[in-house]
């Protein structure tokens, strides 16, 4: 022990003893700087804690009874249309043509059609019960028409 | 006996250097822990002058390395503190952290250390105390008879510095600087020993 200490006292001589001093001061701010890591980490985790309660022990949310305000009704008239509006199709093998009598053809006399070409040669002729048929006496005059036409 | 003398046992120059109590150490190391000023502190007073006398038998007495090796040991050592139950795995702990710190300085230096040899034998806990007991005594040896007597009577004869300035018929402040004298002469012949 006393050796300890007159060794101590040897190698305290010069500047050791600011040096140790010195590193007293850096020991003890080390020690600080732990113990605040060491707070720091605790309020961290109790501060985790009582989130995660203040979360679980939350209440739910209420039931809201939620009412839809009905938006104003658009309303549709209809009328039934009239019989010759409509128009029916129905599928057929054979093309049907059908005549309409409804509406009013005009028509001409065998005179006045025969006037419509006063200076050809025309004629109207019927054979047997067949209905009466106009055709040109003049082949050339019933090319030139056909073909006109 | 005194320190000057030659010793004749096997192992004449083991001087224990006793750490805190080991009750204490438990609560120490995890009041240090835990980042208690006061327990740092009392960690610090306890471990760092005899860090010091290990670093600087380690460092060849270059007193600067040993110097960083200390600051370096006592701050990763209380950094990564845990608590422990006995001064001997403080001091294993903490010659560990020294010699770490030594190796990382001869490996920026590219010193060549021989690993097998002359490291096993510095490394030794109880060798690095004997080193410098052994260095101690052979400077006190060395000293004049004078200077050897008033060391020992104050130090090993526990003397106060004023019967020693009776017996001198010198002042006691005249007492005080003579041992510093001598006390800086026996630091120089000690730091010398052990390069």
């Amino acid at each position: 022990m006393k050796t300890t200490t007159l060794l101590n006292d040897i190698l305290a001589e010069g500047d050791y003893a600011d040096f140790r001093e010195a590193l007293a001061a850096r020991i003890q701010a080390e020690a600080r700087r732990k113990r605040f890591a060491h707070t720091s980490r605790w309020l961290a985790l109790a501060a985790c804690v009582a989130i995660a309660l203040s979360l679980f022990r939350s209440t739910p949310p209420k039931a809201v009874q939620v009412t839809r305000v009905s938006e104003p009704a658009y309303v549709l008239h209809t009328s039934a249309l009239a019989e010759n509006q409509i128009l029916a199709t129905h599928s057929a093998a054979v093309i049907e043509l059908a005549t309409d009598h409804s509406q009013i053809i005009p028509s001409i006399s065998d005179s006045e059609l025969l006037n419509l070409f006063p200076n050809h040669a025309t004629a109207l002729a019927s054979i047997g019960h067949a209905p009466k048929r106009f055709f040109f006496i003049n082949p050339k005059d019933a090319a030139a028409f056909t073909a006109s036409n | 006996m005194s320190l000057a003398e030659p010793a004749e046992s096997a192992s004449p120059n083991v001087i224990p250097f006793p750490g805190p109590a080991e009750p204490a150490i438990l609560a120490l190391t995890a009041g240090a822990a835990a980042g208690d000023e006061n327990a740092a502190r009392e960690f610090f007073e306890a471990y760092c002058d005899r860090i010091f006398r290990y670093a600087l038998t380690l460092a060849w007495g270059q007193e600067d390395l040993a110097r960083e090796m200390v600051s370096t040991t006592m701050i990763k050592g209380l950094r990564h503190l845990k608590p422990m139950k006995s001064d001997a795995d403080v001091w294993r702990w903490l010659t560990q952290i020294a010699r770490t710190s030594f190796i990382d300085y001869c490996r920026k230096v590219n010193r060549q250390i021989d690993a097998s040899g002359e490291l096993t034998e510095a490394f030794s806990i109880q060798n690095a105390d004997t080193t410098l007991s052994a260095a101690l005594n052979e400077c006190l040896a060395e000293l004049a008879a004078d200077e050897r007597e008033i060391i020992e009577s104050f130090y090993f004869e526990d003397r106060s510095q004023k019967v020693l300035a009776e017996q001198k018929q010198i002042t006691p402040k005249a007492v005080e600087s003579r041992l510093a004298r001598i006390r800086q002469k026996l630091r120089a012949a000690i730091l010398r020993k052990l390069a």
